[in-house]
């Protein structure tokens, strides 16, 4: 009885012990030490009441560093690679990395002018060649290699000039150079340690370069000494000798990332929260930086299905909608908007959005007048209008994690009550409305697209490239050759066609163009957000110390 | 001896456990809405050809049940697989961050434990005082409130105001302070009540009165011969615990912003990467079948009367 006594004792002070011991060893076998802090230490030698490094705060990890192998691209893709070419302030294109470049008449020769000397951040050489290896790199392994599809052929003038031979003109071809997507990277290190490795520690030419990813938490960027640029509108045109260190955090709880930067640990946060906008702008200690959507947040609309097939319904829709009183419960942080490009968009045509206001302005009697004529009164007195018995009730896809499209599902229901059309709301993920929307399972989506050229309207709207219900030939004509079409002025006004009959059309009901938000603290000097992805310049950023 | 074959026999039964628990779940990751390849090719720009092509580069065109046997022949040889969303290594990816995990856990476990069972102790040992009351009403309260919520007090008042502790990611020790008081906090009040219902229990037993009657001192009565048999379903409960606190680490890692192994099963959840979701699923019930055998094994330490009955059974 004793002996068993004693020995079940030290059984569990054994284990006791084999927990502690365990939970003690593995803290120090398998913790890396937290040999990078993700807060930004006080540094700086030189200049004591600057701030060494940058701390960044964004929503998301990224799934790989290399920008050619991702389907989205963040801020560190921004940082690490550079394109040839960037949409300057007024949306017009400006060198980044070229120095000029040359479209030939037709639009079928594009040739770019590299700056001597330039260098990707590992110190290779950045040639003709050079790019030309990492173009075809992306042809052969991107997601969206298609991009590239019309440029058949790339010729090494010189070891600083590229000739692009496309087989038509390629205008949208210009949306994906500006991005980073389009900035080269260094294919013949991508070749020697292989697509996976280079997806981990990829090497570009942009201002900073990588120096570790921690998994889970963040990325840690250095200078790249080698980096020059030729944008016109920063004055630092080399390395930015404030800043040694970017570092780029993943907070993925909204609350948490503000509060990191209230408190003064972070410097810029990305995916600003529509709630917080309102105290952070009354913050002292903060500014924000506002940019435009590229593109609208709309309904989505299934023309094939009764009765939203017929075209009266439709614009019955968009004329009860009251989009400033949507934009009054999204603290005006979205712009009213009734047309198809956003003016952060390339040929977008204020004249196009003032005709599709004036069209369709807010206005509850015409919107019955339409239903009436539709055949849609209501009959038995209950508030829903019918038509052979049957009652207009129609079911709404709300993304719950589009808070600004979410927020606005309820407030599209009461408002089309109003016109007694009876709105079901379904919530589901985002990714799961567009699934839903691409198998034509719907009556209506609440929806998005973010993208600067207008090109992207071929694949929301055209017949075949688009994965939806709505088909017009004029459309699909008016599209398909806004993809070819060079003359700035020309584009335009083929998409302003384009947008026109799209208007009477109403496949998709636009609501509104979101401004997003780059929070930033007062004690950073000099940056630049770019629209209009909101791209992050810290060419000439300095940090103050708090 | 009786206790080995015991344990034995407990581990075997894990086997088939974990084999079930794999095949619901790769069922249940078959039959969510969606898939993989689409949500990986999020943008507009993409046409419904480049997805077919990948998802034939996946295999997720074929039946689910060669996709599992596919999964199961690799798994056994030590390959838990590769992310369709960042192509790497599966095993590499969680042995990244389960340490994290294993850490905030076994730390926040033991911290809810001496809490728990310490307040039990006082609210039994002074049942009916006013000091029992306030510290139910504590431990009611505790549990009520939601980690998630509860965490975001903290992080407001030891990071954003008095900034004794960082408020989120990982910089070293310090940085799991607050994620384990999140945690530990609302399953301590469960230990609690649990650690007094047994001692109140226990101490109404008759042999607790003939202990009193034969003059044993108080000491001796209440922590030799009351705790020790009212703390065995505590302790089972202590083992039983631990592998369900991951499911508590997905709220609170992403809340923290640590880089631990429940945000990366948050993360692919939501992103639908089967592999790891599948890797960090086994790791669970691997775990989980661990944690259970061992809290059989104390148990059967602790009161011999178990060893003899499920021995027998088993």
């Amino acid at each position: 009885m004793r002996c068993s006594r004693a020995v079940s004792k030290l059984v569990v002070t054994v284990l006791v012990l084999v927990v502690v011991i365990a939970l003690v060893a593995t803290y120090y076998m398998l913790m890396p030490t937290p040999t990078q802090t993700p807060t930004a230490p006080p540094t700086g030698t030189t200049t004591p009441q600057l701030k060494k490094t940058l701390v960044i705060a964004i929503p998301e990890e990224p799934m790989g560093l290399d920008v050619q192998q991702v389907t989205w691209s963040n801020e560190v893709h921004d940082l690490v690679f550079q394109p040839l070419v960037v949409l300057g302030p007024n949306m017009t294109i400006v060198p980044d990395l070229a120095l000029s470049w040359e479209v030939s008449e037709n639009g079928t020769v594009i040739i770019f002018h590299l700056p001597k000397g330039a260098k990707f951040s590992n110190g290779d050489p950045l040639t003709a060649e050079a790019v030309k290896k990492s173009i075809e790199r992306y042809k052969s392994i991107s997601p969206y290699a298609e991009d590239f599809a019309d440029v058949v052929e790339m010729v090494v003038l010189d070891t600083y000039t590229l000739k692009l031979i496309l087989d038509k003109p390629a205008p949208y071809l210009w949306a994906v150079l500006v991005t980073n997507y389009g900035g080269p990277v260094n294919a013949k290190v991508a070749e020697e340690v292989g697509n996976d490795a280079f997806n981990r520690l990829p090497v570009g030419s942009g201002p900073y370069k990588v120096s570790e990813w921690v998994r889970g938490s963040h990325v840690v960027l250095v200078r790249n000494d080698n980096y020059l640029t030729n944008m016109p509108f920063v004055n630092n045109k080399g390395p930015n000798p404030y800043i040694d260190e970017v570092i780029i955090r993943f907070i993925p709880e909204d609350l948490t990332r503000i509060a990191e930067l209230e408190a003064g640990r972070v410097d810029i946060v990305r995916g600003v929260p529509l709630d917080e906008v309102k105290r952070l702008r009354e913050n002292p200690n903060i500014q924000l930086y506002e940019t435009l959507s590229p593109g609208i947040h709309y309904i989505m609309v299934n023309v094939r299905k009764e009765p939203l097939n017929d075209v009266r319904v439709r614009q019955a829709i968009m004329i009860a909608l009251n989009r400033s009183e949507i934009a009054a419960v999204l603290d005006n942080n979205v712009l009213p908007w009734y047309s198809f490009l956003s003016p952060s968009q390339i040929c977008y045509n204020k004249s196009v959005e003032d005709l599709a206001e004036s069209l369709y302005l807010n206005n509850l009697n015409k919107a019955k007048e339409l239903l009436r004529e539709a055949g849609w009164v209501d009959t038995d007195g209950d508030g829903v209008v019918d038509k052979d018995g049957v009652p207009l009730k129609l079911t709404l896809l709300s993304p719950t994690d589009d808070p600004a499209l979410k927020k606005s599902a309820p407030l599209i229901q009461a408002q089309l009550a109003k016109i007694g059309i009876k709105i079901e709301i379904k919530e589901y993920t985002y990714d799961y409305v567009r699934d839903l929307t691409r198998e034509w399972n719907f009556e209506l989506a609440l929806r998005r697209f973010s993208w600067a050229d207008p090109d992207i309207l071929i694949y929301l709207v055209h017949s075949e490239y688009g994965n939806y219900t709505y088909s017009n030939p004029e459309v699909d004509e008016l599209l398909e050759l806004g993809r070819s079409v060079s003359d700035m002025t020309e584009r335009t006004k083929v998409y302003s066609r384009a947008q026109e009959i799209l208007l009477r059309d109403l496949p998709l009901i636009p609501l509104f163009v979101l401004k997003e938000y780059t929070a930033v603290s007062k004690n950073v000097k000099g940056l630049i957000v770019l629209p209009p992805y909101g791209t992050l310049i810290i060419n000439d950023v300095r940090v103050e110390q708090r | 001896m009786g206790l080995l074959t015991y344990v034995v026999k407990k581990l075997l039964i894990g086997v088939p456990v974990i084999f079930g628990v794999t095949i619901i779940l790769f069922y249940i990751m078959y039959m969510l809405p969606g898939d993989p390849i689409k949500l990986l090719l999020a943008g507009e720009r993409v046409t419904p050809a480049k997805i077919e092509e990948l998802r034939r580069a996946w295999g997720l065109d074929q039946p689910v049940y060669i996709q599992y046997f596919y999964w199961l022949s690799h798994v056994i040889r030590g390959d838990l697989g590769v992310s369709i969303v960042t192509k790497e290594s599966v095993t590499l990816l969680i042995s990244q961050r389960l340490p994290y995990t294993l850490i905030l856990m076994l730390t926040s476990t033991l911290l809810s434990y001496a809490i728990g069972v310490l307040a039990g102790l006082i609210t039994a040992l002074k049942r009916g005082t006013l000091i029992d009351g306030v510290v139910s009403v504590a431990g009611v309260v505790s549990y009520s409130i939601p980690g998630f919520w509860f965490g975001l007090m903290l992080m407001l008042a030891f990071g954003y105001y008095s900034k004794l502790l960082p408020i989120s990611g990982y910089e070293g020790p310090q940085s799991l302070v607050l994620p384990a008081i999140s945690l530990a906090l609302p399953s301590s009040a469960y230990v609690m009540r649990l650690t007094r219902a047994e001692m109140v229990e226990v101490l109404n037993e008759d042999y607790i009165r003939t202990a009193w009657a034969k003059g044993l001192n108080k000491k001796r009565v209440l922590f030799v011969h009351a705790l020790r048999n009212a703390m065995i379903p505590v302790v089972v409960m202590f083992f039983l615990d631990i592998p369900w606190l991951i499911g508590g680490a997905v709220v609170i890692e992403t809340l923290f912003a640590l880089p631990g192994m429940g945000r990366l099963l948050y993360v692919s959840i939501i992103r639908q990467d089967y592999a790891v979701v599948q890797g960090i699923v086994l790791i669970i019930t691997v775990l989980t079948v661990v944690f259970n055998t061992l809290g059989d094994i104390v148990v059967a330490v602790l009161d011999p009367r178990v060893r003899i009955e499920r021995g027998g059974s088993l």
